[in-house]
């Protein structure tokens, strides 16, 4: 074990002198300010990035910068499921919000984004580790994270690139949804503790407000999180013209209790699986904070189910 | 449970060591002592054991390195930066723990008297839930609104037990009932709140010591440092306490001051402990009962009951950190593991006339 580690350090140290050998001609620091309104030094083209929050993974793999590891998904055992092969390979420095320090220090990042809305205390000890950048706050859609993401790390100009195609696409898919156009869309996580929709300013409401998609009056309260589990006495807050719903994790708790809710009368009493228009989709995607590679993949979502061939 | 033993004769028994000194005579019982010897090198093992292990482990080589400043300075973060305040609020936080337990137990003469079961966390609970609620960040707020919540909670407990404060049993149904009420509070307060809100309460709420620094240890150090004497002076009083009531009052106890008075201490003791590092169950259960084993029982085992807390909790953070690879356990959890087992084994085990 000791002749490892010391056989691991004594690599990294080559690996230091060699960042340092090669790093010291041009690449200098420069101060930002992060979402927090915190000033950073931060070095100007960073080399091993830490992404610690989704959103943060899923921008930087957007500008096609690999992070040299990234916290669980919100309830997943690694990388969220929705970026599938793009995530591989990428370690994991600990469970969902919650890296652990000694595999921080160990991935050895020069730049740390954590995003969202980390402990001061964690925040406090990561900075000790490397710059460590609030990259956004918890209610800022992803093109304003993006952009601050993008300019963190050198790539300022790729982010506008980024988004003019999820443009495009958007315009694509809002012509293909023909006579769905402004249709009430429902969007459900469920809960072990049953169903929870997704507030007006969650990431994937904001990505059907841009297809001009409406929202059921039922789940127009502003808030980025999700409501409070539902009963299913209150379970027609969920229906809709269409219903979205997903779990966290793929198998699990959360969905078998949705596969044994969808044989109740509650459930099959829903105007929207009367007409067969419930879309089961990936949770972690639909309900989490999203980036630019998830709003592509809910736009790929609503364009299989409601766009025409 | 009913009969308590003559404590006293007990501890002449076990041997004693007579020290004289001009008209004062001290008489230093050998078990204790040596149990607390014990404990002290027990924990600076845990301590040692603690720095060391983790996601990372380090040699004893390691350590001696980082001690004589001769290590990387990835070493030295890890083990001086991060791990060593933690170690250290976690221990502080277990010798609050363990004494407001031994105090609570002895004050109440049961063993089931316990600060948690008094109220004490879900006080705490209430004036975080309550602190994070108000603040606009929509993190915790400052540290102290968890030691006032505990605060709170027992002068509830006090106003509503009113003269039966100072009776053992009345005081604990009391504790109960106060307890249940608060933790609906709680209950209701989550219940309307964002769930962002909710997330940031979690890592506190499971008594994680993860991030925890020197701002918690110094409230801690403050708290300890200024209640201890005062429980040194009760410690007369508190033994006799463990007699029988009558007797205890003809030898000159007052039955109702030291009660109150231990029951404030042990209160603001566990407030801060909880109210630090979130509700860390089992620790002021199971540290004075282990103390009081150890020690032979003859008389209260404060300072092995303050030993035996550090012990345990600097032991759970310990094990939650290496247990399961790249997910922490917070002590918490640790603890309400252990708890459970132990409390069956603590009844099994129960020996007719060691009940106390």
């Amino acid at each position: 074990m000791s002749l490892r580690l010391l056989q691991r350090s004594r690599r990294q140290l080559v690996m230091v002198a060699l960042a340092l050998l090669t790093g010291t001609a041009g690449a200098g620091n420069h101060t930002v300010t992060d979402a927090l309104g915190r000033s950073l030094s931060v070095p100007d083209q960073p080399k091993r990035v830490l992404a610690l929050s989704e959103l943060d993974l899923d921008a930087l793999l957007a500008l096609q910068q690999k992070p040299v590891g990234t916290t669980n998904g919100r309830g997943q055992d690694g990388p969220p499921r929705y970026l599938g092969t793009a995530a591989q390979g990428i370690s994991s420095v600990g469970a969902f919000a919650s890296p652990v320090l000694d595999r921080v220090i160990a991935a050895r990042p020069d730049l740390i984004l954590a995003g969202g809305q980390p402990d001061p205390a964690l925040l406090s000890q990561l900075g000790k580790i490397a710059p460590t950048v609030v990259s956004y706050q918890l209610g800022e859609d992803w093109q304003t994270a993006l952009r601050r993401i993008a300019s963190l790390v050198g790539q300022g100009a790729q982010s506008e690139g980024v988004i003019a195609h999820y443009q495009q696409r958007l315009a694509q898919t809002r012509q293909r949804l023909g006579h769905s156009k402004g249709a009430n869309v429902s969007v459900v996580r469920w809960n072990p503790q049953g169903p929870a929709y997704m507030l007006k300013d969650a990431f994937a409401s904001r990505v059907l407000a841009d297809l001009g998609l409406q929202r059921p009056a039922g789940q127009q309260q502003p808030g980025i999180a999700h409501s409070p589990p539902l009963s299913l006495e209150a379970l027609n807050r969920i229906d809709g013209d269409w219903l979205f719903v997903g779990t966290l994790s793929a198998k699990g708790q959360a969905s078998d209790a949705l596969a044994a809710a969808r044989q109740t009368p509650a459930f099959q009493q829903l105007q929207v699986f009367k007409k067969n228009r419930v879309v089961e989709v990936d949770g972690s995607l639909w309900t989490g904070l999203g980036g630019p590679l998830a709003a592509l993949a809910v736009l790929a979502d609503v364009e299989k189910a409601l766009g025409k061939p | 449970m009913n009969a308590p033993l003559p404590l006293v004769p007990r501890a002449l028994e076990a041997g004693t060591l007579g020290l004289r000194w001009g008209p004062f005579s001290l008489l230093i019982a050998w078990r204790p002592l040596l149990t607390g010897l014990l404990l002290l090198l027990a924990l600076a093992g845990a301590i040692a054991l603690a720095l060391l292990a983790g996601d990372t482990w380090f040699t004893p080589a390691d350590l001696w390195a980082v001690l004589s400043g001769r290590a990387s300075p990835d070493q030295q973060l890890l083990m001086i930066e991060f791990r060593l305040p933690r170690i250290l609020v976690g221990l502080l936080a277990g010798a609050a723990l363990g004494l407001a337990g031994c105090l609570t137990q002895a004050l109440s003469r049961n063993r089931l008297a316990v600060p948690d079961v008094l109220g004490v966390s879900d006080g705490a609970t209430l004036g975080a839930v309550v602190g994070l609620i108000a603040s606009t960040s929509g993190m915790l707020g400052p540290w102290w609104t968890g030691p006032l919540g505990a605060l709170v909670a027992i002068v509830l407990l006090l106003l509503a037990a009113g003269r039966h404060a100072g009776r053992g049993e009345q005081i604990l149904v009391v504790g109960l009932a106060i307890a249940a009420l608060l933790r609906a509070f709680v209950e209701l307060l989550l219940s309307r709140q964002d769930l962002t809100h909710a997330g940031a309460l979690y890592n506190w709420s499971t008594g994680s010591l993860s991030g925890r620094g020197l701002d918690a240890a110094l409230p801690l150090t403050i708290g300890l440092a200024c209640l201890f004497l005062p429980t040194l002076l009760l410690l007369r009083q508190l033994n006799l306490l463990r007699l029988d009531p009558d007797i205890a009052r003809t030898l000159g106890v007052n039955l109702q001051r030291t009660r109150l008075l231990a029951l404030l201490i042990a209160v603001l003791l566990a407030g801060l402990a909880v109210g630090l590092c979130g509700p860390i169950a089992f620790v002021a259960l199971a540290a004075p009962w282990l103390a009081s084993r150890l020690a032979g029982g003859g008389r209260l085992a404060l300072l092995g009951s303050a030993l035996t807390g550090a012990l345990l909790i600097v032991l759970a953070d310990t094990g939650g950190r290496i247990l399961l690879a790249g997910n922490e356990l917070p002590a918490g959890v640790v603890c309400n593991l252990l708890g459970g087992p132990f409390l069956l084994w603590l009844l099994f085990n129960e020996r007719e006339g060691e009940a106390r």
